[in-house]
């Protein structure tokens, strides 16, 4: 076991296009971490640079305190899940699992005894003799984990290893890849582009978007706390909503401007949030997360921000409505900005129907909307 | 979907679509072969019409299977094919390995590469003739260079270096298709496998062994295939360079057969030549297609 350490990486591929720029990275010693992004934000890349499939244009790369940039993937002692599983489609599931064991020729006893025990632990026993062409697509996903987990290498570099599993089946195999991570206590380095995935899964998550690290924090923090408006907008689901605001006022006529209505802020609002103090009177971004909608009942009626809104589409789920609505933007000059707010079902709501809710304003994010930071 | 699970009107349907089809194959490759199977139990010699004509039964295999010629020329087609094949095979694969690793395979790289396979074969060993020609090929001409006696350099004249010339000239002219062959069956083989026996730690070697070769049979099968049902053929070659000789040396079957028929012009025996080879290259398509139906029922069942 090893922690990986990734610093100054870049990467341009030979048409100029830069896949990574700048990219730091510390994966400690069995952590589990997760690089989230969209497609294409060069997050696979991150992992192929480190398993050696591909060569950084800059940048060292450092797995248990040796650096491996010119060392080839067979010397690296890294394991990889690929999306697609890379299973020996000519080979049996023993073959499959033996094969990394054979290949640094380890005595036949003891590949025996290794692909055992990993059958035990992973349920693939009855299924050793078999080829992957008669496996389900969660017994795939196994012997692909098995294939990594025998070798008891540095570290395990899994590559969007779920996004193949029907929706069951991958909530399922988070939860036991999760425990099989625990119990055999191994650093991890996983990439995904599914957000749920990140939070449930990782120690510590890093976003990742168009080649560059926006932040990397516990999944608790990135959701409450994240570093910039893209971070903000790509972790949690349905997406947070944004919306251009201005503050304005003093003391407790202190108000926030947005969607062409006001919402009065505490007198004490500023000293909390010292970020915002030199955004008064200017444009900036308001975010806010669809769970933050509250119903106006009760004790809340008096304390809080309301918001006008007309329903236009309302998502039944169960346990919560989703309420899709839009908000006219006349700060930032556009039309109308499109939010989705969750709320209790117990709220009375319909299409076309006229609604106030309520907001905290200890629930409102605010961006520069120039570069995006969190304020 | 066998026909018997369909309803009797879609399967009168099939058969009604298909019946062009089987009319056409019975008339040029059924009929044609009745006559031959009709003819090999007769005796029928154009040059000699004299001679009994009519129905002598098996006395044409008789005499076949009797004669020395024949056994030499099955043994020279066999040992042709299995040379030539091969030598296809093993030069094929290594092409198509260097062109897929170099990705160098572009239109006029393909182009060029193909070119040999496109030439007619009688023209190719044409071209071979010259290059082998005593007075002026460049073959020879080399031989010379390097010194060797002027008997040696009349390559057509000894057994050893016709056969030589002969094999060189099918290898020139079909490794070209091996490769294309091979070559189309590497590219189905997906790149992660090679990066998962990387990171598995297999070297370059190991990957070919293990993951390259196997997942390549299939391609090598169909490859093989077409390459054996023709080099059991063999004509043209012969035909070209050295009409059999000398004397009877690269003899092979298809060229007796043209010799007893169109030389001796003796039908009846010539037909029952043309049955053994077709029984043949029968017996040699059967086999490879059971190992080719194990290799699909292998890769459905896993």
């Amino acid at each position: 076991m090893a922690g990986i350490v990734i610093s100054g990486l870049h990467k341009t591929y030979p048409n100029g296009a830069a896949a990574l720029q700048d990219f730091h990275l510390a994966v400690a010693d069995g952590e589990f971490l997760v690089l989230v992004g969209p497609s294409g934000c060069g997050k696979s890349t991150v992992l192929r640079c480190v398993a050696g499939l591909e060569r950084p244009t800059l940048g060292t790369i450092s797995v248990g305190g040796r650096v491996v940039n010119d060392l080839p993937p067979q010397e690296r002692d890294l394991a990889m899940v690929f999306q697609t599983y890379a299973l020996y489609p000519h080979m049996t599931v023993f073959d499959n699992l033996a094969f990394g064991l054979k290949m640094r020729r380890r005595p036949q006893e003891e590949i025996g005894k290794a692909v055992a025990a990993v059958a035990e632990k992973l349920g693939l026993k009855a299924h050793l003799h078999k080829k992957p062409r008669e496996l389900s697509g969660g017994e795939r996903q196994r012997v692909a984990l098995g294939r990594a987990i025998v070798r008891q290498p540095q570290a395990f570099l899994m590559d969007e290893p779920l996004s193949n599993l029907d929706a069951a089946l991958r909530v399922k195999m988070r939860t036991e890849l999760l425990k099989l991570q625990r119990e055999l206590k191994t650093t991890v380095l996983y990439v995904t582009h599914d957000q749920t995935e990140a939070l449930t899964m990782g120690d510590r998550v890093a976003v990742l978007h168009s080649g560059r690290l926006q932040q990397v924090a516990p999944p608790r923090e990135i959701y409450d706390h994240p570093a910039n408006r893209l971070v903000a907008g790509f972790i949690g689901s349905p997406a947070m909503n944004f919306i251009t605001a201005r503050i304005t006022g003093k003391g407790d006529g202190l108000v926030l401007h947005l969607g062409g209505q006001t919402l009065p802020l505490p007198g004490d609002y500023l000293e909390r949030r010292p970020g915002l103090k030199n955004y008064q009177q200017k444009n900036l971004i308001a975010g806010l997360r669809p769970e933050h909608f509250l119903p106006l009942t009760g004790a809340r009626r008096g304390m809080l921000g309301r918001l006008k809104i007309r329903v236009e589409v309302l998502e039944t789920l169960g346990p919560v409505n989703y309420a899709h609505f839009s908000l006219p933007d006349p700060l930032a000059g556009r039309e109308a900005a499109a939010w989705v707010a969750a709320l209790d079902p117990t709220v009375p709501a319909a299409p076309g129907q006229d609604l106030e809710v309520a907001i905290e304003p200890r629930h409102i994010h605010f961006f520069d909307p120039e570069t995006g930071k969190a304020l | 979907m066998k026909s018997g699970q369909l309803p009797f009107r879609e399967a009168r349907w099939g058969y009604l679509l298909a019946a062009p089809a089987l009319l056409v194959i019975a008339l040029v490759a059924l009929y044609p072969l009745g006559c031959t199977l009709w003819l090999s139990f007769q005796q029928k010699i154009i040059k000699l019409p004299w001679l009994h004509t009519g129905w002598v039964g098996l006395a044409n295999y008789r005499e076949l299977f009797t004669d020395t010629r024949f056994w030499q020329a099955l043994a020279h087609t066999v040992m042709f094919t299995v040379v030539s094949v091969g030598l296809e095979l093993v030069l094929g694969l290594l092409a198509a390995l260097a062109i897929h690793r170099a990705r160098i395979l572009t239109g006029l790289t393909r182009a060029a590469v193909l070119l040999p396979w496109a030439i007619p074969t009688v023209v190719a060993a044409v071209m071979w003739l010259f290059l082998v020609n005593p007075a002026f090929g460049l073959i020879p001409m080399g031989l010379r260079f390097l010194g060797l006696p002027e008997t040696c350099q009349v390559l057509l004249a000894h057994p050893a270096s016709a056969w030589a010339v002969i094999i060189a000239t099918d290898v020139w002219k079909n490794t070209p298709f091996m490769t294309l062959m091979l070559l189309a069956g590497l590219q189905v083989i997906p790149v992660d496998l090679y990066e998962a026996a990387a990171l598995d730690g297999a070297s370059r070697w190991q990957a070919c062994r293990r993951i390259t070769l196997p997942l390549l049979v299939p391609a090598i099968l169909v490859a093989l295939i077409f390459r054996t049902a023709q080099a059991f053929m063999v004509f043209g070659h012969i035909y070209a360079l050295t009409g059999g000789g000398p004397g009877t040396a690269t003899e092979t079957l298809a060229f007796l057969n043209y010799q007893a028929i169109l030389n001796d012009m003796r039908f009846g025996y010539g037909s029952a030549l043309s049955v053994v080879i077709f029984l043949g290259s029968l017996a040699f398509a059967l086999f490879y297609l059971s190992a080719m139906g194990l290799q699909v029922k292998g890769e459905e069942r896993s």
